[in-house]
């Protein structure tokens, strides 16, 4: 099975994001997909895209500003703040555009 | 009795992986993952106290002794940002667990009441209302007012968020949104009162430009570790240090920069399961009810005008410092946290960048004085911890942006010395 690269970013790449991942993993093994998530801030997008190759990137800080090569995105904030419904909708579409990629 | 009380003496990196167990467990975590979290929260404060040892006795303490003989500069307190404070916030011991139970039942009653319509979600920065119930722990000398400051704090914050969440709506484009944390709403105020200020005044009130986003190339300026090395170059041959000793300090005050968030994100991994657990308790409580959520600043932090912003204000920040003659705080810990503290200033100007640049301008001053006047308090609690030991004040520029919390504290005081 694939392991899918999940690229989460916020203002500081330790706060937000980190809080991300770990919803985010706990999320997709229930669905049966395998992630692995890395953390970063929001200067360090572009930098880290070439190393760490993510299918999906998801920011808690707006990523308009930011040049994301193409990669599919997603707002982390339904998945942050959200009541599990709202947070759901955003894990169903990552989980159906992850599975699309195969 | 005395077998816990020399349980609690071993300080934040033994009893705080059960404190958060227990909170875990309050919160219906299972064993195990409640258990890897206490430790994970343990290793974070490991981590953390090698940190500050290196930043406050190896760098800054023979910095700071040789700047005031060289400059008889008064800049004695180290500004150690907020990664190391919330980390020492999180390291008091019962303070946590008990300003955890105050700070959620505070607000799902205030929701029951309809006194304010902010679910407060942000659990991760309940870390400034348990600093400032702190603060007032070690200035009244009790934990029960100290949690009442605390509590009051969060309280006023919840009442004055959910009317600024139209601005948010604005600014996001995201319905149903408002920010609590680092005093958001009272610094929004204060900048939306410059402006009315700046409407008043001929000439100046016509100037409007937009700052584009600094170009990909400059934006490694930002980084934590350039802004280390950055402040470390100039406070080291201010100090008249040898080239061999100010290649030495800066890199040493670059690599503090880098390594402090990174051990505070431990921490963080440790926490992250705990306020899952606590915000999905609270959001479970209202459901079908229209409600504003809490957000981190980090929310706004992707604005191009804000980097651009918090950019130029690094410099700025540190010649303020020096300038003001009632500032005692040498900045550094909280440049890198800038681009969040200025969004308020941002916001407010609404798109006019030359507004935006005298609203950060106000509140930066605003930042160090409180810093300045609370370096005692907050000096008091990171040693109490032990993550500081006796190498000198600290502060942090972020408690400047704590308005509530901290006219709470003057009051408390101003109560006191009437007794």
């Amino acid at each position: 099975m694939k392991t899918y690269k999940i690229l989460n970013v916020c203002g500081s790449g330790i706060a937000t994001s980190t809080l991300i991942s770990s919803k985010v993993k706990d999320a997709m093994k229930e669905r049966g997909i395998s992630v692995e998530t890395t953390e970063c801030n929001i200067r360090e997008v572009s930098t880290m895209i070439p190393g760490f190759h993510p299918d999906v990137i998801i920011g808690t800080s707006s990523l308009e500003s930011v040049d994301t090569k193409g990669i599919k995105t997603y707002s982390g904030m339904p998945i942050l703040y959200g009541n599990k419904l709202i947070a759901k909708k955003t894990f169903d579409e990552i989980e159906a555009y992850l599975k699309s990629m195969e | 009795m005395e077998i816990l009380q020399s349980f609690l003496s071993l300080g934040a990196s033994a009893v705080m992986p059960v404190i958060i167990l227990i909170i875990g467990l309050i919160f219906g975590m299972k064993f195990k993952k409640a258990f890897m979290s206490g430790i994970t929260v343990g290793i974070g404060f490991i981590g953390i106290n090698l940190v500050a040892g290196l930043l406050m006795g190896t760098i800054m303490a023979p910095l700071i002794n040789t700047l005031t003989e060289n400059w008889n500069l008064s800049l004695s307190t180290v500004d150690m940002g907020w990664p190391l404070a919330s980390g020492i916030a999180f390291s008091t011991g019962t303070l946590v667990l008990i300003m955890f139970a105050v700070l959620i039942i505070l607000n799902i009653v205030m929701m029951a009441l309809k006194l304010t319509t902010t679910l407060n979600v942000d659990i991760w920065n309940f870390w400034h209302f348990i600093m400032f119930a702190a603060f007032g722990h070690i200035l009244t000398g009790s934990l029960v007012l100290g949690c009442i400051i605390g509590a009051a704090y969060c309280a006023i914050t919840l009442l004055l968020s959910g009317r600024i969440s139209g601005s948010i709506a604005k600014f996001t484009g995201v319905e149903g949104l408002t920010i609590t944390a680092v005093g958001f709403p009272v610094a929004y105020y204060i900048c939306y009162a410059v402006d009315r200020i700046v409407d008043r005044i001929p000439g100046i009130n016509k100037i409007n430009f937009n700052l584009k986003s600094v170009p990909e190339k400059y934006a490694f300026l930002t980084e934590p570790s350039i802004i280390g090395i950055f402040v470390g170059v100039i406070l080291s041959l201010l100090a008249k240090y040898p080239v061999n000793n100010v290649i030495l300090t800066s890199i040493q005050l670059g690599a503090v920069m880098y390594i402090m968030p990174r051990m505070v994100k431990i921490l963080m991994e440790g926490l992250a399961p705990i306020t899952e657990a606590a915000g999905d308790f609270m959001n479970d409580r209202f459901p079908g009810r229209k409600v504003d959520i809490a957000i981190d600043c980090a929310a706004l932090a992707g604005d191009t005008e804000l980097l651009t912003i918090s950019t130029i204000m690094v410099p700025v920040t540190l010649l303020l410092a020096v300038v003001l003659p009632f500032n005692t705080v040498l900045p550094i810990g909280d440049l890198p946290a800038l681009v969040y503290m200025l969004a308020p200033a941002i916001v407010a100007a609404n798109r006019n960048s030359f507004r935006a640049i005298i609203n950060s301008l106000v509140i930066i001053v605003i930042f160090l004085f409180i810093a300045s006047d609370l370096a005692p308090l907050a000096t008091g609690v990171a040693q109490a911890t032990g993550i500081v030991k006796d190498q000198g004040m600290v502060s942090c520029l972020t408690f400047g942006n704590e308005h509530i919390g901290y006219v709470l504290l003057k009051l408390t005081e101003l109560i006191q010395s009437f007794k």
